[in-house]
């Protein structure tokens, strides 16, 4: 667990919350001030999750939760969202709390609410509605695959971004078009892809490696190869479609899976009298030519889930290649 | 030589902190075993008292049908206070503060029952040495506020203005539900009270925050510099309530969220918000100031009305995720109502300081949350260095005012994200009064309440601004109520609203804020 130097936590009726929070705090503060940091909403969506046994340890044990937490002062909001038609339960329990961080006059504290058991798609906003604090950005994270668990929409359409992570998607295309519906809602969030950050060393190699190994002018004329890791697809396809947008191609490259369990995906593109080929594994990107140049490699930074949740959540606004890609993709 | 005792107390009090109020008085709380009295009058009462804020004598003396005796009396209150008084109750202060409660069985619409009432607080008066000033509190339906102040003049209880002892009025909203109808209880009360001693509630002006809009703008130097069409580029104010109309079927449909809301809290919000720096805080001067915004409203009238407003009322929806009816369902509300229990309006104030920045007022029933405040959004920054790329805007500075929950008030301000790239955040600056100054604020009731008993006007609401508001409001009124068959747009329960509102604002290149 990371070093959150206390946490307090209390079960309480969702009705009860807003009244509890403010107890919690003055037991936070009662050796030492500790000040009320919140930078944004982070919703975390379980889909289909049944309530843990145990909620808080299930909380502490998410070392996710503490890291962002920590790192970049959010109110995490965690809904065990199992939607059922049939069904209005309405929230029975909720289980909040107080982390607290840094000593002395640092000493900054953020609040985690959890709430049992959500079913009802239309019941979804009205509490996200009332438990996000409206002066800062909030981002929803749909922690399921996309493209096997659609979000309801206004759920979605609670936050300033939607955060999901497309590597393990089972039908990428499927998750694509949910993800690009997104975009079209009338109160559409900013797309933000875990996947698709990882992908950016490899693409900055691609860029860096056409750009200054090749000479200018060399044409892409014999095509583009993408391998990916077995099970991962994502990240070959939304490579697939970065690239055919760019070369304005009218279908896509071609892409497989590779039987190369080392390199999470491969990228080779060839003209007529060159070839370059960029290689990530998860230490590396190696990039090597046909040409004269030895290769080249950029490292891909050492990342923990929370890290780049906490990147996400720091780069607001709009990422107009993820959002070409994934209409690409959808298309 | 000697000194007589008046300098002497004056020598004496002399670098004390003064006690706000100190005249000896008898609080007379018509309706005084209502929900009024039970939620907020009683418990406001009571933490003056243990502030030791109550002046050292005094009595409250509650009238209403109930057929109760004083010892029942106290007990209603102990009940009110050990449910919403904000300090726990603690058994010695609540004893001696008993001891000043009393309750007096009478109808005030039936004639001659005053004689009873009169003698019975002589008594009072008599055994606690209190003076005969009095406060009459008009904690009773509204159309019982004229027939309780005739009541007032024919038994002789109400002593002339500046005359002592005292007699004063308070006055509980509404006054009136359109321009003509405040005319005239304002007419029949004139005739029996002068407007000094009247003191109109608008509970919203005693919270802590809306009293500090004036610090804020005008105890700082910073702020006030930049509140004019210069630096802002709008203004919304939202009142958000969570709960649904409840029990309150019988006042709200003859109300509706125009008149219950916009007409007096709301107004009075935008009033000291785009006020004119005042020359001194003499109540009268602070409310000429705001009586000129009222007046300086751009009129809506006819389509106008239309093109500015959105009203629209509350279908079956969710309140943290549980299932509610909507507001034709509640018990006592007509399946054909066309009350609002929402209403988002855009208005202009044509003055110097304010041409061309739009206000959005925003209120409504049945919202995500209950929350209030005012936010002032400055304008962009221009789109160069920091705020060029479209795709990523900065978000404009706001200044939030946070009348509740957590009052308080934050700044928005974008901020660099460490790292070797400009990356920017919009941070907030924020000042909670809970954390900073500890403890929780005094109820509004507490301060209103212990103004009256010091005679200090500020607070309450001059009637020609009751009457400017209503003389904006009633061409509203008057354009909604010609449109009976159009149907009214609606919003489901835990919705901000209803889409129209969203267009209002959209099309005026805005949106709404989170709360
Ligand atoms: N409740 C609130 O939160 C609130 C907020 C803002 C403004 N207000 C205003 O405050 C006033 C009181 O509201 P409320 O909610 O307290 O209403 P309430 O609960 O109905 O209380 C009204 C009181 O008036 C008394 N009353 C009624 N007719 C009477 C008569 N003929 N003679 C003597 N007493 C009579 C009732 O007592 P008996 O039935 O025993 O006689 C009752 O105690 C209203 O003007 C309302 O608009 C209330």
């Amino acid at each position: 667990m990371a070093p959150a130097l206390a946490a307090l936590w209390r079960s309480v009726t969702p009705a009860d919350i807003d009244t509890t929070l403010p107890d919690l705090w003055r037991d936070a503060a009662r050796d030492s001030p500790v000040s009320r940091a919140l930078m944004s909403n982070l919703v975390i969506v379980r889909h289909g999750a049944r309530p843990p046994d145990d909620e808080v340890v299930h909380l502490e044990a998410e070392s996710n939760i503490v890291r962002i937490a920590e790192r970049h002062p959010a109110r995490i909001i965690v809904l065990n969202y199992s939607p059922d038609a049939g069904r209005a339960c309405a929230p029975r329990q909720a289980t909040i709390g107080v982390l607290t961080f840094g000593a002395g006059a640092v000493r900054y504290g953020v609040e985690v609410i959890a709430v049992d058991e959500v079913c009802a798609e239309a019941s979804v906003p009205s509490i996200v509605r009332r438990l996000t604090r409206g002066d800062v950005p909030t981002t929803v994270w749909w922690t399921a695959d996309l493209s096997r668990a659609r979000p309801p929409d206004p759920m979605v359409e609670t936050g300033r971004q939607f955060l999901y992570d497309s590597t393990g998607w089972a039908e990428v295309r499927l998750g694509a078009a949910r993800a690009t519906a997104i975009l079209a809602l009338p109160h559409a969030p900013d797309l933000a892809d875990l996947n698709w950050q990882r992908l950016a060393p490899l693409r900055s190699a691609i860029v860096h490696g056409l750009r200054n190994e090749l000479g200018a002018g060399a044409p892409v004329q014999n095509g583009v190869m993408i391998r990916h890791r077995a099970g991962e697809p994502a990240a070959g396809w939304l490579l697939g479609a970065w690239l055919r947008r760019a070369l304005r191609w009218t279908s896509f490259p071609s892409i497989e899976a590779s039987s190369n369990d080392d390199e999470v995906v491969t990228v080779t593109l060839a003209g007529e009298r060159w070839e370059m080929t960029a290689r990530m594994n998860s230490q590396r990107v190696l990039v090597a030519g046909t040409g004269e140049p030895p290769p080249f490699s950029i490292p891909v930074p050492r990342q923990t889930v929370a890290d780049e949740v906490i990147s996400e959540l720091r780069s607001l606004g709009r990422d107009m290649h993820l959002r070409e890609t994934m209409l690409t993709l959808a298309t | 030589m000697t000194v007589d005792l008046d300098t002497l107390a004056s020598e004496l009090a002399a670098g004390e902190a003064q006690p706000v109020a100190t005249e000896p008085v008898t609080l007379v709380i018509f309706g005084g075993a209502g929900d009024l009295a039970h939620r907020k009058l009683l418990p406001a009462l009571y933490n003056l008292h243990v502030d030791g804020l109550l002046p050292p004598r005094m009595a409250v003396v509650g009238v209403g049908r109930k057929d109760i005796g004083d010892d029942q009396y106290r007990e209603f209150a102990r009940d009110g206070i050990q449910r919403f008084s904000r300090r726990s109750l603690d058994e010695e202060r609540w004893d001696s503060f008993a001891s000043s409660l009393f309750f007096v069985n009478s109808a005030i619409d039936q004639p001659g029952v005053f004689a009873s009432l009169g003698s019975r607080l002589d008594i009072i008066e008599h055994e606690r040495g209190l003076a005969g000033n009095r406060i009459y509190y008009l904690a009773v339906p509204p159309a019982l506020f004229v027939p309780t102040v005739q009541q007032l003049s024919h038994a002789r209880f109400v002593a002339p203005a500046d005359a002592r002892p005292f007699s004063r009025l308070i006055v509980e909203k509404p006054v009136g539900r359109d321009l003509a109808s405040a005319r005239a209880i304002s007419d029949a009360i004139a005739a029996v009270f002068d407007e000094h001693q009247i003191y109109r509630i608008d509970h919203y002006l005693g919270k802590e925050t809306v009293q500090n809009i004036l610090v804020l703008r005008f105890g700082n130097s910073f702020f006030e510099p930049l509140f004019n069409k210069k630096y802002i580029d709008h203004v919304q104010i939202t009142v958000a309530e969570q709960e649904g109309i409840g029990t309150r079927a019988g006042y709200y449909e003859q109300s509706g969220a125009l008149r219950d809301m916009i007409q007096n809290h709301m107004l009075q919000l935008l009033a000291l918000v785009a006020m004119e720096p005042p020359r001194s805080l003499d109540a009268d001067v602070v409310r000429d100031e705001k009586l000129e915004v009222i007046q300086s409203l751009r009129p809506l009238e006819g389509e106008a009305v239309d093109m500015a407003t959105v009203r629209a009322q509350y279908a079956a929806g969710f309140d943290l995720g549980a299932p509610v009816p909507g507001y034709k369902d509640e018990p006592g509300v007509s399946r054909s109502s066309r009350t609002e229990t929402f209403v988002a309006m855009q208005v202009f104030i044509d003055n110097w300081r304010w041409a061309g920045v739009p206000f959005f007022l925003r209120t409504g029933k049945r919202l995500p949350k209950r929350a209030s405040e005012i936010s002032i959004h400055l304008k962009e920054v221009p789109p160069i260095l920091f705020n060029r790329d479209p795709h990523r805007r900065l978000d404009p500075n706001v200044l939030t005012i946070r009348i509740q929950p957590d009052e308080g008030f934050a700044l928005g301000i974008s901020s660099k994200v460490p790292g070797p790239r400009v990356r920017i955040y919009p941070v907030n600056m924020d000042f909670r009064y809970g954390s900073t100054f500890g403890g929780s604020s005094p109820e509004a009731y507490e301060r209103l309440l212990l103004d009256v008993m010091a005679g200090d006007a500020t607070l309450f609401m001059r009637r020609d601004s009751v009457e400017g508001s209503w003389h904006w409001i009633t061409p509203i009124l008057d354009r909604w109520a010609e449109q009976t068959t159009d149907p009214l747009p609606t919003y489901g329960a835990g919705d901000w609203g209803p889409p129209e509102a969203d267009r209002l604002m959209e099309s005026a290149g805005r949106s709404w804020r989170q709360l």
